[in-house]
């Protein structure tokens, strides 16, 4: 089915749920009101006509800094300097959480793109997991990674972090930890080339070798 | 053993016998364990040999390469991808710059195309050697092994002629490959090799292991994934053809050049068991490799002249703004790439649907009510690799 | 053994004394032919390097990439068993080295100090790749990766590669073998590779 006429038959199950509908960009995609979400999912899934049986990817995205002129100009993340110490911003984040639902049928062969958004404070997004089991996991690194709560979840851990982990590394303000549980996660300053591009050593170069270059 | 159903009979809750208390036991299968295929870690609660739950934990592997792809430009990332589907490193570089392109919509020349199905398809037939390797050394077979690695030495040794690395090559760029054919015996090395592949050492395998009868013991009729389970938990690659649905995004997606060239998709339909069980995985796996031999003779018979790069090496690539998901068909699965580019050279956000993730999440459902040692054989014949489960 | 190495032992023939130039390695052992038999004249501890060097026991400890180039030296083409290391073991309890082959992330480098302190005395550590001796590619942005395994636990070897060829693993191992002999590693870059390196043109 085309895109648009699956998004006509979204909107009209939806009404005010379903707030845009962006045709123009290079995968279509729809825009709902979060609190809709698992609506619109239970509707994609058990309307014969689309019959979306297959989550096929469950995506947090952090939108903090996103240069909406598309110049290439967003905020760059922070990491850890060449000595291995984590670098630190002034800046406060204040952009959106969101999450983007990748879907495709394999009746209909379809696919269809959702997205929601919500406030950075809020944060919180109704799950989809008992639509799609697999979303499940999905939703735990979603949380894990980007900080968004699924509610509804029935069991909302980390996914790929401990459960200590302080953060949320997909978030745009976030500090690269220095140190964690006792293990260092900073790096050491580049070492110095012990082997210098200087001239060889000349003579034997047999096994065992002349006299070692000396160090710098 | 029947699946899908918990097995407890009460002992785990009750005095069942007077005087005797019983209770589950909690059981650490990993991060360090030889049939883990890495450092999967899996939580067990076993009522004597039979497992009552199964949860895995991961992240003994977590790269970190997400947030990496928001920090180095696109040309750069492309050395990650290798190193999340570390058996077939092709597949997982040929999924990303698929997705770039997507978003780029620039044209590849049609032999950079083809040059990128065949390394792609050689990586799988070398990944797919491991699977069979690798399955049978948790069924207890070594001698498999050993056969498996020779045969996927000279696979490496072509890839390394081609692109310079011997297990990592950061081969593909967006635009094009990094080389063209080596020289001009190499076409017709890859030629001789399947062909000595499908004649020859395809029925070794078959004698060593896909039929032999211990084998087969343990592996039919155990771990069986249904097509309605297997379809609820976005299954895919082997995992979702085992249990008998015919879907291969390479036919029923097609990306790249993979329209032009005829193939079968092997699902599985229980020979030797049930539909789905770990022997059918398995050997569907084996079929797959006569199907890429046949896919490679193709696109090296039709190997078209010209350009391999639509982009020069040295230029930087920059994507405009937008966001684009894109799937291909790894040697695990279906690999999907959600970028999201504000117009730059570095993605600002890129998600990696890895299929190892979504096959891997089955056996908190498929693995209750088995024996341990049946679990063993359910998580190997997923094929899962660690690098690109946890990221 | 018992024999001290001073008082030439009973049925040693001056006259053939030239029959000591017949040396196998004068560092391990001294053969001294006689008319009898052969017997060594070496040192307790030379003996117990020499068989601690000959069958080194690594723990199977597989991490990441690398251990699939780990798997391959372990394999049919290179076939690690030739120089005594190819008894992979499941538990670190029975072995003796452990090849830490792929990145070490923080959740992990708790258990890989547990694994470590788990082995027996004496033991040693290989560090495979560049994510096990500094971080590698995983330098840079890697939140959850620990910047070289020597910061969790001893290094003897340092295995340089993304992933190190099984030559180069293997070359490490003998490295290993020259360390626990008590010899000094050759680690003077030969003549031939810096002439070769000079060679290579680099892109600017």
């Amino acid at each position: 089915m085309e895109q648009n006429a699956i998004y006509e038959l979204l909107a009209g199950h939806l009404g005010e749920g379903a707030l845009a509908w962006h045709e123009d960009a290079v995968e279509p995609w729809a825009e709902i009101a979060p609190e809709r979400i698992a609506d619109a999912c239970l509707f994609l899934r058990d309307d014969e006509r689309l019959d979306f049986n297959q989550l096929m990817c469950l995506s947090g995205i952090d939108w903090d800094g996103y240069d909406e002129n598309g110049k290439g100009k967003s905020v760059a993340i922070l990491g850890y300097t060449d000595e291995g110490q984590p670098e630190t911003t002034d800046r406060t984040a204040d952009g959106d959480l969101g999450v983007a639902y990748h879907l495709y049928s394999h009746a209909q062969r379809h696919k269809f793109t959702l997205r929601v958004r919500v406030a950075r404070e809020v944060a919180e997004v109704p799950t989809v997991s008992h639509v799609w089991p697999t979303a499940a996991w999905h939703e735990r690194e979603a949380w894990d990674l980007v900080g968004i709560r699924f509610a509804g979840h029935p069991d909302l851990r980390r996914m790929l972090l401990d459960e200590a982990w302080e953060g949320h590394p997909l978030r745009k303000d976030y500090v690269m930890p220095a140190m964690w549980e006792g293990v260092p996660m900073e790096g050491r300053p580049l070492a110095k080339n012990p082997f210098p591009a200087t001239e060889p050593a000349t003579g034997d170069d047999g096994p065992g070798g002349p006299t070692p270059p000396a160090e710098a | 053993m029947a699946t899908g159903k918990i097995m407890n009979n009460g002992w785990a809750d009750q005095d069942h016998v007077p005087g005797i208390k019983s209770e589950l036991l909690e059981l650490n299968m990993g991060p360090q364990h030889p049939a883990t295929h890495g450092v999967l870690r899996l939580l067990l609660k076993t009522d004597g040999e039979i497992v009552y739950q199964v949860t895995p934990v991961l992240g003994y592997l977590h790269r970190c390469a997400e947030k990496i792809a928001e920090g180095v430009n696109y040309k750069q990332w492309v050395v990650y991808t290798d190193r999340f589907d570390y058996l077939a490193p092709m597949c997982c570089n040929h999924a990303y710059v698929t997705a770039v392109e997507k978003l780029m919509d620039v044209e590849v020349p049609e032999r950079a195309e083809h040059l990128r199905v065949v390394t792609a398809e050689l990586s799988r037939i070398a990944s797919h050697l491991i699977a069979l390797a690798t399955f049978g050394l948790d069924m207890g077979a070594w001698t498999p092994l050993l056969y498996c690695f020779r045969e996927r030495e000279e696979i490496l040794n072509l890839l390394e002629r081609m692109a310079g690395g011997r297990m990592l090559y950061n081969y593909m760029i967006p635009g094009g490959v990094r080389y063209d054919v080596p020289d001009d015996s190499w076409v017709g090395d890859v030629l001789d090799f399947i062909t000595m592949l499908e004649r020859k050492k395809l029925k070794d395998y078959n004698d060593l292991l896909s039929y032999n009868k211990i084998f087969i013991e343990r592996t039919a009729d155990v771990g069986v994934i249904d097509e309605a389970t297997a379809k609820a938990y976005a299954c895919t690659g082997p995992v979702l053809r085992g249990s008998g649905v015919k879907f291969d995004c390479r036919r029923d997606d097609p990306y790249s050049v993979y329209h032009k060239f005829d193939f079968e998709i092997p699902v599985g339909t229980g020979e030797m068991g049930t539909v789905g069980d770990c022997w059918d995985r398995y050997m569907v796996r084996v079929r797959e490799i006569e199907q890429s031999c046949r896919i490679i003779r193709q696109a090296l018979d039709t190997l078209p002249d010209g350009s391999y790069q639509a982009i020069p090496l040295n230029k930087i690539v920059k994507v405009p703004a937008g966001a684009a998901y894109s799937r291909t068909e790894s040697a695990k699965g279906e690999i999907g790439h959600y970028i999201i580019s504000d117009g730059g050279q570095t993605a600002f956000r890129n998600k990696v649907r890895s299929p190892s993730f979504c096959n891997l999440q089955v056996v908190e459902k498929v693995g209750v009510g088995q024996m341990v040692s049946d679990l063993v054989a359910l998580v190997g014949s997923l094929d899962i690799v660690l690098g690109e489960i946890d990221r | 053994m018992s024999r001290d190495a001073k008082t030439p032992p009973a049925g040693y023939d001056v006259q053939r004394e030239h029959m000591l130039d017949f040396k196998v390695d004068e560092q391990l052992a001294k053969v001294v032919e006689s008319d009898a038999k052969n017997f060594i004249l070496t040192t307790v501890d030379e003996v117990f390097n020499w068989a601690k060097l000959s069958s080194i026991w690594p723990v199977t400890f597989g991490l990441a990439c690398c251990a699939i180039e780990m798997m391959a030296t372990s394999a049919t083409r290179y076939d690690i068993d030739r120089f005594g290391a190819g008894a992979f073991r499941a538990t670190p309890r029975q072995a003796d080295l452990m090849i830490v082959s792929g990145t070490v992330t923080g959740k992990m480098a708790t258990r890989l100090k547990r694994i470590y302190d788990q082995m027996p005395e004496p033991k040693w550590v290989i560090a495979m790749g560049s994510c096990a001796i500094g971080g590698g590619p995983y330098f840079k942005y890697g939140y959850h990766v620990v910047k070289g395994v020597d910061q969790m636990v001893p290094v003897d070897v340092y295995v340089p590669g993304c992933p190190p060829r099984p030559e180069v693993l293997l070359e490490g191992l003998m490295r290993l073998q020259d360390k626990i002999r008590g010899r000094k590693g050759r680690f003077v870059t030969p003549k031939w590779v810096t002439d070769y390196a000079k060679k290579i043109p680099y892109r600017k």
